[in-house]
């Protein structure tokens, strides 16, 4: 019995590596999203068709990718009133055939994730929180980051806090580096605050990659860019001020990410931020000045 | 050894300056007529003039034999096609050779000369008669160990080619009536620090005491270098087209139909090869390539190449480790004069494989840049610290040196991660002789936004095109200008990709020289998946340049306006001044849906450059 259960766990543990997510939900939780599930079957019964379809076809669609992944996001994401259909294959019908390549079941997760975000329901956002909680492999972690933060809500900025400050090595980098989808001020300080501190470069990279998309020009032009319209001038300065500081003060890939970034925050604040720092390499700070617009 | 070498090679080097002959003197004041000794005329002769033939009495065959630059010494090939078509894909029972096993057949691979096609693929060597050469005199054939490993010498005589064993010395009737060699390459460079592609080889002759010729040991020594393996730059027009015939798939017959007519439009002689197989990425198992050699009459004598790609697609398999379709650089294409390449380090990481493709192993059309000229070409691909293409698959390019040291670009953003999915390249009456062409983010938005100010914000984009394929439901793709430009993830990835196309473009412009004016922007979006980026709509930089006046483009299924798809309003107009008749390709469900546009599902062999690497310092 003691022998089942450790097989029980290294299986668990495996298919969890492999890009399965492991989510529980607490009782109530789980009584909601059955909830809108069945409610959803009833009113768009057609998107749980074409999620199904989807999920049927991994195998194929798996075996045509062009990259590491095949682009599953994309297809899920146009399946309209989708949103309980994505719920469903990713909090109860689960993780694909052991049998399917890793590489498809990490492009089905993290398509499931970024989908189910990109709908910016706040209803979703337990069966979110539990996703990150439960992801273990890099890729569908990031993507549970990713997918959370898309929806702006309170809940899901303090969970993405929380699961970075909780996790260490590269677990907290694919938080790190998803969870500025989640346009809200408490990450941006959140991020600007470890990126100040921060030593380790990769650690940094998913930083600079993370405030390059919370401070993003072009999303927080959008409707939805924004949860709290009012926090889109603050997100941009802090965003830019982080940058800016580590742009100063960093060399290599990680200068040069962070230059990437201050160009696609494009913040009002840059041409004097990066003047304020023109005293510590005048040369490169005087060619990304050139740069900006 | 080395000393004793190089003082017996200036020795015969002034010999053939001015031979000294046995000749009788009278001394003066006695009876005796005396014979002086003379310097044993010891000739090694490669095709050191370039003219394909060897010449036993033209000076320019034998002056600075010994030294090899732009503008002399002999040129061998690495003769790996398959001329008689030996090889087989498959052992002797009919199963599939391992990956490891399948390019060893080649036509250097055994020492039988496998018929005339195969024997012009050898460097001739010639020992010019020494009728005189006394008895006892031995000649060996010499060569270092490194380089002996990479060629093997025949002796030709009649018709007959049989292998000189560097062990034993040549007859001396060998050395009498004298000898024709052929010089084979056994393989390309693949790593200089391992061998560099020079092979020396040096005729050393002893000669015994006796009264009319020196004695001692003499030698002459010729240096050649190995043909590199060249790859082909978009100026070069197409002989022959590729795309893969995905079986019972209909988007794929659709494919491939629009393709045909693109380059039967081109030329109704250009060829469009099919080859049945299930991957889809035509593009990416296997590059196209050539290596030459000068010929009789001072053509190019050409070896097609085809490399396959080193991706690793089943890491647990011990037998097929690697990309399966790449298989066809061997099953398939290689044959008479044309040779197939494997390189792949099967150690490497699952993350960098799609670097590995070949959509990420472009080259840059010839151009000097100030002091720097590439009048081959010169690779461009993704590649940056960690994240790189595989070391033994780049240590081999690199050591071809013609078209390197490449220029990197910054392609870890992109989901695909390959340069063509952001830059191109076009041939132009311009005086660079070319343009690039680069993908732009920023200009599809404010063309996009320029129509919402125009009132046509709810026009339809990618009217018709579906999400899924047909044995799921179809989920209309179609969506508005508004909508479009209100995608919050669109828009996010749209200006990451602005910028990081920028970085790309300045790398280029600083490599290369090139200015704004030389650069064709190209509109589209991008998407974001997996916190990468992704052409959102058809990128139409992902296009088949087929020759000077025909592109195959991507069907970018834009918002009509004024009866006009925007877009191919847009670069139909931008190609029209460089004389570009565009071909639409409708690629959205085969290619486009699955991060991938025509180039992706193409390939070409092109035309072989007139100019010679030869004469080119690289």
């Amino acid at each position: 019995m003691r022998t089942l259960s450790l097989m029980t766990v290294l299986v668990a543990q495996v298919a969890l590596a492999r890009g399965a997510v492991e989510i529980t939900l607490t009782p109530a939780d789980d009584a909601a999203l059955r909830q809108h599930i069945a409610a959803a079957k009833k009113s768009a019964p057609q998107a749980f068709t074409a999620v199904q379809a989807v999920r049927a076809q991994m195998a194929a669609i798996d075996a045509k990718k062009r990259g590491r992944f095949a682009p599953v996001t994309p297809r899920l994401n146009a399946i309209p009133d989708a949103t309980w259909a994505l719920a469903e294959a990713l909090a109860v019908e689960g993780a694909l055939d052991d049998a399917l390549p890793r590489s498809a079941q990490v492009a089905w997760q993290t398509g499931l994730l970024e989908a189910l975000g990109a709908r910016r329901d706040g209803k979703t956002e337990a069966v979110l929180v539990a996703a990150l909680d439960g992801a273990t492999a890099t890729e569908v972690l990031r993507s549970a980051a990713d997918g959370l933060g898309r929806l702006g809500t309170d809940g899901a900025a303090a969970a993405l806090v929380r699961s970075a400050s909780q996790r260490s090595g590269a677990a907290r980098d694919a938080v790190l580096a998803g969870m500025g989808s989640c346009r809200r001020l408490v990450v941006a300080d959140y991020l600007a605050r470890q990126l100040a501190v921060s030593t380790a470069e990769k650690e940094q990279l998913a930083l600079i990659k993370a405030l390059s998309v919370i401070g993003n020009e072009w999303a927080l032009e959008t409707p939805a860019g924004a949860p709290v319209k009012a926090e889109v001038p603050q997100l941009r300065a802090i965003a830019a001020g982080a940058l800016v500081k580590r742009f100063s003060e960093s060399s290599g890939n990680v200068r040069q990410q962070a230059q990437d970034a201050i160009l696609i925050v494009n913040a009002p604040e840059t041409k004097l931020l990066l003047a304020q720092a023109r005293a510590k390499d005048p040369a490169a700070v005087d060619a990304l000045l050139a740069k900006t617009r | 050894m080395f000393r004793i070498t190089l003082s017996v090679v200036v020795v015969s080097a002034v010999c053939f300056s001015g031979c000294e002959r046995p000749s009788t003197r009278l001394e003066t004041g006695t009876t005796q007529v005396r014979i002086e000794p003379g310097t044993p005329p010891i000739d090694l002769r490669a095709d050191v003039n370039r003219n394909g033939v060897i010449e036993l009495d033209v000076a320019s065959e034998d002056e600075n034999e010994s030294t090899w630059d732009a503008t002399h010494g002999a040129i061998f090939l690495a003769n790996i096609d398959d001329d008689a078509a030996r090889c087989r894909g498959t052992d002797s029972s009919g199963r599939p050779l391992p990956d490891a096993q399948l390019p060893a057949c080649n036509d250097a691979a055994d020492e039988v000369v496998n018929g005339a096609d195969d024997a012009a693929d050898l460097a001739p060597l010639a020992i010019k008669a020494w009728p005189e050469a006394p008895a006892g005199t031995v000649a060996r054939l010499v060569i270092d160990p490194n380089q002996a490993k990479q060629i093997r010498l025949f002796r030709h005589v009649g018709d007959a080619y049989t292998v000189i064993d560097p062990e034993l010395p040549l007859s001396l009737a060998e050395l009498q009536t004298g000898l024709s060699i052929a010089l084979e390459g056994r393989d390309v460079v693949r790593e200089i620090a391992v061998w560099d592609g020079f092979v020396d080889v040096t005729l050393q002759v002893t000669v015994p005491e006796q009264k009319y010729w020196k004695p001692g040991t003499w030698s002459d020594a010729v240096r050649l270098r190995v043909a590199p393996v060249l790859t082909f730059h978009h100026n070069l027009p197409t002989e022959t087209a590729y795309a893969s015939a995905v079986p019972r798939d209909a988007d794929s017959t659709r494919f491939i139909a629009d393709v045909r007519a693109a380059v039967t439009a081109a030329s109704p002689m250009m060829t469009l090869e099919t080859p049945a197989v299930e991957d889809q990425w035509t593009q990416d198992f296997f590059e196209t390539g050539y290596a030459s050699k000068p010929g009789p009459g001072g053509a190019q004598h050409v070896m097609r190449v085809f490399f396959r790609s080193a991706n690793i697609e089943n890491p647990f398999s011990r037998s097929f480790p690697m990309r399966e379709a790449g298989r066809l650089v061997f099953t398939r294409f290689r044959g008479k004069n044309v040779a197939g390449i494997q390189q792949i380090d099967l150690n490497s990481a699952e993350e960098i494989q799609s670097l590995n493709s070949f959509g990420n192993f472009e080259t840059i059309p010839p151009y000097t840049q100030g002091t720097k000229q590439w009048p081959l070409g010169r690779m461009i691909r993704g590649s940056v610290q960690g994240f790189a293409p595989d070391r033994s698959f780049i240590a081999m390019t690199e050591g071809q040196k013609y078209q390197e040291p490449a220029v990197n670009v910054d392609t870890s953003w992109l989901l695909v991660g390959h340069v063509d999915e952001t830059v191109s390249f076009l041939k132009a009456s311009t005086p660079r002789g070319w343009i690039m062409l680069a993908n732009d983010a920023r200009l599809a938005k404010s063309m996009l936004e320029a129509e919402v100010t125009r009132g046509n914000g709810a026009t339809r984009l990618f009217v018709g095109m579906q999400w899924m394929d047909d044995q799921g439901n179809e989920v209309p793709a179609v969506t508005t200008i508004s909508a479009l430009l209100a995608n919050t993830d669109v828009m996010q990835a749209s200006a990451a990709a602005a910028v990081k196309v920028d970085e790309q473009v300045a790398i280029i412009k600083r490599e290369t020289g090139i200015t704004d004016a030389e650069i064709i922007k190209l509109p589209f979006l991008h998407e974001d998946v997996q916190g990468t980026s992704l052409a959102h709509q058809p990128g139409t930089v992902n296009l088949f340049v087929i020759d000077d006046k025909t592109v195959a483009v991507p069907n970018p299924h834009g918002p009509v306006i004024n009866g006009r798809d925007l877009f191919q309003k847009h670069l139909e107009d931008a190609l029209a001044p460089h004389g570009y008749t565009v071909k639409w390709v409708e690629n959205w469900n085969l290619y486009h849906r699955m991060a991938g546009e025509v180039h992706c599902g193409t390939n070409a062999m092109r035309a072989i450059p007139s100019t010679k690497w030869w004469e080119v310092t690289p």
